[in-house]
């Protein structure tokens, strides 16, 4: 190996290990926060309901558009034995706000859906390609 | 200007090496792993992988608690954790469970409309067998667990099958765990089909799950004996030998499958019903992972 590829192979696994915690030393303890660090592992982003306040006008018929996606990416997640716990409440209550016309309610709601099911799929995707890279080395 | 173009080409360089370092690393481990995946193998090399992989396991906990003692590992947390161990030693010396136990006795004993007993369903009346489960077996083609075993046993005798998570189970399962205590686990994996229930489990237990995105083996293994929130998480290995468990926080029995149930939950992943295949092959690689450790169940937990 020259030098060169040497030094930059060692900052490299520097900034990785400075950048990403729980990467290089998976013994930590396990703090609330420690969840985002292993979810990001995945790619898989942490969902925030506050964060996805969209623009979009709000219109009854797009966000049972939303939902019924969602409904179609939840069915895939459990299927595979992904599913999530908190989706059948999220779905539930967005049902709800979207059958009292709470539609910004409604609209954040099944945003919230949305991502969450996409995440469980990918999720179930990640897992059945790399579940692997979860044995301890 | 001249610096900027600098630090540009320099951190192109950076991430095309990380991205080369990642694929490197990548592309050495997983052949590996994927081994244990390919099926039709010779007995042989099924045997030399679920060796190799038991050897592994085993050897992760042997180097991260070198102090603790292999035999000990059946003692789920306590093993690690001192502290709690103390009052978990307390616990035990009037056991909460004792009277689930005599319960249990008293319906193993009593027999089904049809004169019959569970004892004319198990080898050995079913004394001291505890440690001969789960097991695969090679007819039916899926892994048989005590509890499921026992609804059989009922069904067959034209009762109705029993609730898989506490109650009348736990205590049956307790009376016969309790009969074979100190006898060694020793399941086996020798077929293709067997193989292929382990390889399930296993992937099972190493799959991220639920928003936490947290496998099994990310809490009972890489932070065992670390604590999370208010609980030491206790070690992978060992954690089928001590079921069914009194837990103080059921105030009553549960069997595995209902812990198992529990901790899905907790990273909240739906969980699978109590003997479901998922569950059995999950609880299949575990009792292999844990080979030569000895039966102690049932037992109490916080
Ligand atoms: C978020 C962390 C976490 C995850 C993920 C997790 N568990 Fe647990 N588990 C715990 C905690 C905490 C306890 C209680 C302390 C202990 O006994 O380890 C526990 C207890 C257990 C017990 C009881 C052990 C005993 O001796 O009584 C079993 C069995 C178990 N877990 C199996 C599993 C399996 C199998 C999985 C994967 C499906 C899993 N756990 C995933 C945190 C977790």
């Amino acid at each position: 190996m020259n030098l060169k590829k040497y030094v930059l192979t060692s900052l490299c696994a520097t900034v990785l290990l400075g950048v990403l915690p729980g990467c290089g030393d998976s013994a930590t303890d396990l703090p609330a926060s420690d969840t985002a660090s292993a979810v990001s592992e995945t790619g898989i982003e942490n969902t925030d309901l506050s964060q996805d306040k969209s623009d979009v006008a709000l219109n009854a018929t797009e966000i049972e558009a939303v939902l019924a996606d969602a409904q179609e990416k939840l069915q895939i997640g459990s299927a595979s034995g992904f599913g999530w716990t908190t989706t059948a409440d999220l779905l539930a209550q967005a049902e709800q706000a979207l059958e009292e016309g709470e539609l910004e309610r409604a609209n954040e709601l099944s945003v919230e859906l949305s991502k969450q099911a996409l995440a469980s799929t990918q999720q179930a995707s990640y897992s059945d390609a790399q579940w692997m890279e979860s044995i301890p080395r | 200007m001249r610096t900027r173009l600098w630090i540009s080409i320099v951190g192109s360089l950076i991430a095309a090496q990380c991205f080369g370092v990642f694929a490197e690393s990548s592309a050495q481990t997983t052949p590996k792993a994927m081994a244990s995946e390919q099926s039709a193998a010779a007995p042989e090399d099924i045997e030399a992988q679920v060796n190799l992989d038991v050897e592994v396991f085993q050897g992760f906990f042997a180097k991260r608690f070198s102090a603790v003692e292999f035999a000990d590992y059946r003692n789920g947390v306590y093993a690690l954790d001192e502290a709690s161990r103390e009052q978990w030693l307390e616990i035990e010396e009037f056991p909460p469970y004792e009277f689930s136990v005599d319960d249990g006795e008293t319906l193993f004993e009593t027999p089904f409309a049809n004169g019959k007993t569970y004892a004319d369903c198990f080898d050995n009346g079913g004394i001291n067998i505890r440690q001969n489960y789960p097991f695969f077996d090679e007819t039916l083609g899926e892994v048989i667990t005590l509890e499921l075993a026992i609804n059989r046993c009922r069904e067959s005798n034209g009762e109705q099958p029993l609730g898989y998570k506490k109650g009348a189970i736990a205590s049956i399962s307790a009376y016969m765990a309790s009969t074979s205590v100190d006898q060694l686990m020793h399941p086996e994996v020798a077929s293709d089909a067997a193989f292929k229930a382990y390889n399930e489990g296993k992937k099972f237990f190493y799959s991220k799950r639920g928003q936490l995105n947290f496998s099994c083996a990310d809490c009972h293994m890489r932070v065992s004996g670390l604590r999370l929130r208010a609980e030491v998480l206790g070690p992978a290995l060992g954690q089928a030998t001590g079921f069914p468990v009194y837990r103080s926080k059921w105030m009553e029995l549960g069997t595995l499958h209902r812990r198992y149930a529990g901790c899905n939950k907790n990273v909240r992943a739906l969980p699978f019903a109590a003997q479901s295949t998922e569950y059995r092959n999950l609880e299949y690689f575990q009792s292999v992972m844990s080979r030569g450790l000895t039966i102690n169940g049932p037992s109490a937990r916080k």
